[in-house]
């Protein structure tokens, strides 16, 4: 299926895995990178969570199946030609980007990821789900397109894994210690929170907010039943966490989200993320896009 | 194995407390069987140290209203009464099999009234790490309570159900397991959240049926996976088998009983629920036909 020519890597033995594990559970972070400027930042992401285990970082370079190519030249060498130049820009950003992880002190198997444009999706998401967590980049044009970068929406959606968003202009250098938590009942919000346990663990103040909508008898009755209960489970896990509901007063509700968030000093935020793999650019709009394209935090986000 | 990574997972064992399941929901449907559903869930509070959810489920009718009347048959407080009265004695019941058991836990009824069950059942579950619930003894009517249920919580949830068949006992926390891979988000979730079923086995088969003969197997993201749960200190091997003429859960399935596994892991769901249950399909096969518990996500 995939025709990835990948150099063949020798696996970094983690000096002390037991320590290592202690301390990271998250041991198997796969970076999903871009060719963008802000590849840079994920892989320092993927070092600080990956904290002493070997983190995985992925380049996809689609390989077209037919090219322009100009008068008197064969079409075979052209392709080949191009074939060789985006093979070429490839090992060039993958060489800065080791050189990156290796300032940040971290163990990065950097490799590109080579397909035929069609099905590079697809091959793109069979890594992806041999990871524990990916780390990934909000596209540029985030929020202002209706049909947003097929390569991030699936990710989000068809993968399985958990995701760390990073906005543009947000980083992550440590593990985060003041998290806020979106829960909206549903179960991308249950699979959200049970994904971020080792940070929440960790963290030194946990507040779980249910933003009030228009609809305020249902989100009566969730925080009616829900938020004992919620603080009760987080409790068993280890997690101290305040438990909330804050009503958005007539404003979209990733503005209270990130009042929220600003209020609290946070350095993560946690979701779920909420939309439907086949209808993405109608129902993937909303409170996920919006908060990918204003918030400046890095997300951890859950479908 | 190399010997490095063997001693990866015996470091990586002993941190099996951090990431354990702490709440256990029990989905009690009313019928026959419950028992083990209850027995199994036990069994793992006891290994985990975690505590039981009992989630009594009592369907109520909707109330009649005929066309000479606005208010509802007053015969039916009286039904409703009886009801809740019965459904109090059965909580008693499970509160006191609890406590002979000596296992931290508690009983709550939930009421469908106008609601789906499973869908309250759904809501219950998401504060609990995982939900139990067994296979009735094969009585058609039953099973297709549970399999409402089972399809409910599954795709509503957000949590692995692991279903237990009532006709055989479970060994439950399994020491060989066997997970069911696809190249598929729920096969993904499934394997991550079975990690506190799986640091404790002694081998772990990741299996992958080959289904077309034409397209190579993805033996390079099996070695990725076996490597992501190596880190996780689990101890897996991965193997591709060729189903023949048989399906692909009749595969799984004696590949299961030929290996001899106590626990199956696998993705539940990936097409439609209404296109598997008419067509039939992985996810329904094992979930009727599988002696032993199977751990599903969605």
């Amino acid at each position: 299926m995939s025709t990835t020519s990948a150099p063949p890597s020798t696996e970094p033995v983690p000096s002390s895995p037991a320590g290592a594990m202690q301390a990271s559970c998250f041991a198997d972070v796969l970076a999903l990178l871009t060719m963008d400027p802000q590849d840079g930042a994920l892989v320092e992401a993927a070092v600080a969570i990956a904290d002493g285990m070997p983190a995985r970082a992925i380049l996809p370079v689609g390989l077209p199946d037919r090219v322009r190519c100009p008068w008197g030249v064969s079409p075979q060498s052209a392709l080949l030609a191009d074939h060789r130049a985006r093979r070429e820009d490839a090992s060039a950003h993958l060489a800065m980007l080791r050189r990156t992880a290796t300032r940040c002190g971290g163990i990065v198997d950097c490799l590109a990821l080579e397909h035929a444009n069609h099905g590079l999706i697809g091959s793109i998401l069979s890594v992806a789900r041999t990871a524990r967590l990916l780390v990934l980049g909000v596209p540029a044009d985030i929020g202002r397109t209706l049909t947003p970068d097929r390569r991030f929406t699936d990710a989000l959606v068809a993968t399985g894994r958990p995701l760390l968003v990073l906005p543009r202009k947000a980083n992550l250098v440590t593990r985060p210690r003041r998290v806020l938590v979106a829960w909206r009942d549903g179960p991308a919000s249950s699979r959200a929170v049970h994904e971020a346990l080792p940070w929440l663990r960790s963290a030194h103040a946990v507040r779980v907010v249910t933003v009030l909508g228009p609809s305020l008898s249902q989100a009566e009755r969730e925080s009616a039943a829900g938020e004992a209960r919620l603080r009760g489970h987080l409790a068993r896990h280890g997690v101290t966490a305040t438990v909330a509901c804050v009503d958005a007063q007539n404003r979209p509700p990733e503005h209270a989200l990130m009042d929220e968030a600003g209020a609290m000093g946070a350095d993560l935020i946690v979701t779920g993320a909420y939309g439907h793999p086949r209808a993405l650019e109608f129902v993937f709009g909303g409170t996920t896009i919006n908060l990918l394209s204003r918030c400046r935090l890095p997300i951890l986000m859950a479908h | 194995m190399t010997e490095s990574t063997a001693h990866e997972t015996v470091e990586a064992s002993q941190h099996v407390v951090g990431h354990a399941f702490r709440d256990i929901a029990v989905a009690l449907t009313g019928v026959p069987g419950d028992s083990s559903a209850f027995e199994a869930a036990v069994d793992l509070a006891r290994h985990f140290g975690s505590r039981l959810e009992l989630l009594q489920m009592l369907l109520m009718p909707t109330p009649f209203v005929d066309a000479w009347s606005l208010v509802p048959d007053a015969s039916f407080y009286q039904v409703y009464d009886d009801m809740r009265q019965l459904a109090r004695k059965e909580s008693e019941a499970w509160r006191g099999k609890l406590a002979a058991q000596r296992v931290e836990g508690d009983v709550r009824v939930l009421e469908a009234l106008y609601i789906e069950p499973s869908a309250l059942a759904a809501h219950a579950a998401r504060t609990t790490d995982l939900v139990v619930l067994s296979l009735p003894f094969r009585a058609p009517i039953d099973t297709s309570v549970v399999h409402a249920y089972f399809s409910g919580l599954l795709a509503g949830a957000g949590r692995p159900v692991l279903v237990v068949p009532s006709t055989s006992t479970a060994t439950l926390p399994p020491r060989r397991a066997m997970v069911a891979w696809t190249d598929a988000p729920e096969a993904a979730r499934a394997v991550n959240d079975a990690l506190p079923l799986l640091r404790g086995c002694d081998a772990v088969d990741i299996v992958s049926v080959r289904r077309d003969p034409a397209v190579p197997p993805a033996g390079r993201r099996l070695d990725d996976l076996c490597r992501h749960l190596r880190r996780h200190g689990v101890d897996a091997r991965s193997l591709v088998v060729d189903p023949g003429e048989s399906t692909v859960a009749a595969t799984l399935l004696s590949h299961a009983s030929r290996t001899r596994a106590q626990l199956l892991v696998s993705g539940g769901y990936g097409h439609s629920r209404l296109r598997e249950w008419a067509a039939g399909g992985v996810t329904r096969e094992l979930f009727l036909d599988a002696p032993i518990p199977i751990l599903f996500s969605h």
